[in-house]
């Protein structure tokens, strides 16, 4: 009983039970044992909580972002390359998926082996498998083949190599191959634009690459709550060109075949709508495949229509006779004595072949293309107004395509002027052009006149399917209505028997045009050395002109003269152009103008 | 009366205790319930965390396996697609079309329908072209190589047999070959004046 003797303690006593028995013994010591717990566990927590501290508060940010990065993946979404049609919504150039074949030369035991299996699938050379396989010791990464078809790499992965890793990339491909090449331009393959619209438009075609940001799991699998940022990717603005499939590869194989059998350096072929200046078709050669741009040689990735200048010769004669004509200085029948040669400017100006002097009219010195003759028509308005309208026929001046590598042409301003500057640009020498501004002379009489711009884009189409329409420039008034009339009439002696371009005529329609055969000058020497431009510019229909085909040939060894070289192409594109177009003949002749003095008393 | 009232108060007060000792007991009762609902509530939260992710897990690998389906069905359209463009490209319908005997019309000729009536200058199938005057020829064998050099001389060539609707045979023509039957342009005159 000796407990009951001892005092309560404080701690139990609100336990004491009404029987007054205490039981302090048992509390007393497992206060103390709790004491103790709680000071142990204080300790334990307090480390929790200090390294509580340095992860969430003292070193957060470094070990948030090292956790994040850990499983956080980040993929360029490549923004898909605008698609380039034709005027007819063809495609001319789009963008499709590929793979790049990658290997890692670590893992590959037998590259010979390897070899056999890739080689007749890639189309490849063996020898150049085991090279791509040959890399020293450190090099983890190698690039087998690049942008083969989804199919080739199916085949392949079929085959299980142990390395080899497909790396899904994009490829700009041409279905039609070589057909308007020049025009399109080429993607290099690091999807960079390498020459023509591909490059004039890349701000347009390119878009805007987006960003996905996201915490993956095994596998690469997204972790379906895990935080995820992604910036779509904006896809390029679809182009629609205004040339037409079809007729640019008539041209383009009238002009690949001529080219050859003159022996010619190059040619090109231009067509042109001349009511809304719009470019039908634009073809150069010899000319690339786009697909494969590394096998063409430098100067046939280049659009040589815009490119290269030459001086037109005989087909400027057109914009001296529109600019005597709209100065009403003379008439088509006006009568000009017209020797085989003279002198202007201490120099000696002949024309082709000799002859005795003739009284031939302006229509009968532009049929014949008589280079005194033309000097003489010209003498009545004067060099500075000559020059006035070559400037407002577009010579020197952008064509307003702003196609890469452009060339402006240029004519010498009357303060430069030799004495013997003005006779010869009258005829077509001692200026230069490119093809589009030859065919643009030709277009502004057949418009009435009036110049538009060429253009090569008519519509941009967005990602979204919104058609927006390429601005249609304004025309310019070069020459009155009546004067292009007059010098369209005049056009079409040259293609009547009694013209230098009989080959240019179409049964049943009434052609107009100008042959030319300038000479040009040898890039080796900066000299001019006896080889020549031979071109012929011409419209048909003449009573409503249609369509303006514009044919020039660099240095043709065969076949010197405009209208030989460059007719049976004006013809093949025009009957071709006529017939797709659906202009059906007007059934009317060509008026004849008076040729020599002696038809204007018939 | 005191005693009895202060007997009924203590009374009373048991009595008034008396429920307060009970509801005690309710309150006990009602801990128990409330760990047994917590846990509960608890393992039908967990549950439903894990069947939704379960479930979200199964929609990634769902749209990880549509997404790999939707490659390889873009692959397939993408390579229709190119065949079709490769089979309309006019490199391809050209080809075909030769190789089934057809040839390029020599003019264009239509037919208007209100009256019947043929436009333009109709030409059998394959008619050579004139090499000097580029013009239509029947009876002529097919030439391919113009003659090099060869000018287009006005009335010089067999112009009256071609059919020239356009154009009809002056007699200067024959007398007046003289000037520029060619193109014109002088030798000598463009070297040495030329700005460039």
């Amino acid at each position: 009983m000796s407990t009951s003797t001892r005092p309560p303690s404080r701690t139990s006593r609100i336990f004491v039970t009404q029987d007054g028995r205490p039981r302090t013994f048992e509390v007393a010591d497992s206060s103390k044992r709790l004491r103790f717990l709680a000071i142990a566990m204080a300790f334990v927590l307090s480390i929790f909580v200090a390294r509580l501290i340095d992860l969430q508060l003292l070193n957060r940010a470094p070990r948030a972002e090292a956790a994040v990065t850990e499983r956080t993946a980040t993929v360029t979404l490549p923004a898909e390359r605008g698609t380039i049609y034709d005027d007819k919504m063809n495609i001319l150039a789009e963008s499709i998926s590929a793979v790049d074949v990658t290997a890692d030369p670590r893992l590959v035991t037998d590259k010979q082996a390897y070899a056999d299996y890739l080689a007749p699938i890639l189309n490849i050379p063996k020898d150049q498998i085991i090279a791509s396989l040959t890399k020293p010791p450190d090099v983890k990464f190698t690039v087998i083949a690049k942008q083969v078809s989804p199919e080739t790499w199916d085949a392949i992965a079929s085959l299980d190599l142990v390395g080899v890793v497909g790396k899904p990339t994009t490829k700009r491909y041409y279905p039609s191959g070589e057909l308007a090449a020049n025009v399109l331009g080429y993607v290099r393959e690091d999807g960079e634009p390498g020459a023509g619209l591909e490059y004039g438009l890349d701000s347009e075609l390119r878009g805007q690459d987006g960003l996905k940001v996201y915490e993956s799991g095994i596998g690469g699998r997204q972790i379906p709550t895990g935080s995820e940022r992604e910036r779509e990717a904006v896809p390029g603005t679809s182009v629609q060109l205004t040339i037409d499939r079809d007729l640019q590869w008539v041209a383009q194989q009238a002009i690949e075949k001529r080219v050859k059998e003159v022996q010619a350096d190059s040619g090109t072929v231009v067509v042109i709508d001349p009511k809304t200046g719009q470019i039908k078709a634009l073809a150069s050669v010899p000319t690339m495949n786009p697909n494969f741009p590394g096998q063409a040689d430098d100067a046939n990735r280049n659009n040589r229509a815009l490119t290269e200048v030459f001086e037109p010769g005989s087909t400027s004669k057109v914009m001296t006779m529109a600019a005597v004509l709209d100065q009403k200085a003379a008439t088509p029948r006006t009568v000009f004595t017209v020797p085989y040669s003279f002198s202007r400017g201490g120099s000696l100006f002949r024309n082709h072949d000799p002859h005795p002097t003739y009284r031939l009219t302006l229509a009968g010195i532009l049929a014949k293309s008589a280079n005194t003759g033309t000097i003489e028509a010209a003498e009545k308005i004067g060099g500075e107004k000559l020059y006035e309208y070559i400037k407002k026929f577009g010579v020197g001046e952008p064509t307003g395509l702003n196609f890469p590598g452009e060339s402006d042409g240029y004519v010498p301003p009357p303060s430069d002027w030799s004495p013997t500057s003005f006779p010869t640009i009258a005829f077509g020498q001692g200026l230069s052009v490119n093809a589009i501004q030859a065919a643009s002379v030709t277009a502004t009489i057949a418009n009435g006149g009036v110049r538009i711009p060429n253009t090569l884009v008519k519509s941009y189409i967005g990602a979204d399917g919104q058609v927006q329409q390429a601005k249609q420039p304004d025309g310019i008034r070069v020459v009155s209505e009546d004067a292009a009339k007059k010098t369209m009439r005049m056009m079409e002696q040259v293609v009547g028997d009694q013209g230098t371009a009989q080959m240019a005529a179409i049964d049943g329609y009434r052609v107009a045009g100008k042959t030319g055969t300038a000479y040009r000058i040898n890039d080796d020497c900066g000299c001019y050395d006896n080889s020549v431009t031979a071109s012929f510019i011409g419209v048909a229909p003449a009573d409503d002109p249609a369509l303006v085909v514009a044919v020039i040939v660099q240095n043709p060894k065969l076949s010197r003269y405009g209208g030989m070289t460059g007719g049976p192409v004006f013809r093949e594109v025009m009957v071709h152009g006529l017939q797709s177009m659906n202009i059906a003949p007007s059934g009317k002749k060509s008026p004849q103008l008076p040729i020599y003095e002696t038809d204007l008393k018939k | 009366m005191t005693a009895v009232p202060h007997a009924g108060s203590r009374r009373t007060v048991l009595r008034r205790t008396a429920p307060a000792v009970h509801s005690t007991r309710t309150g006990v009762m009602s801990n128990g319930a409330f760990a047994l609902a917590a846990v509960a509530i608890m393992s039908i939260g967990l549950l439903a965390l894990l069947v939704l992710n379960t479930a979200l897990a199964k929609g990634s690998f769902r749209a990880h396996e549509l997404r790999v389906e939707k490659a390889d069905l873009a692959q397939r359209e993408q390579l229709l697609r190119t065949q079709i463009e490769d089979a309309s490209s006019p490199v391809t319908l050209y080809k075909r079309a030769t190789d089934q005997g057809m040839v390029e019309s020599v003019t264009p000729v239509f037919i208007r329908l209100s009256d019947g009536k043929i436009l333009g200058v109709p030409y059998a199938a394959g008619t050579p072209l004139d090499p000097v005057t580029g013009q239509p020829v029947t009876g002529m064998a097919p030439t391919g190589v113009t003659e090099p050099g060869a000018e287009p001389a006005a009335g010089t060539t067999d112009a009256a047999a071609t059919p020239q609707p356009t154009a009809s045979t002056q007699p200067e023509s024959q007398t007046s070959p003289g000037v520029a039957t060619g193109d014109s342009t002088d030798t000598e005159q463009p070297l040495g004046i030329t700005d460039h």
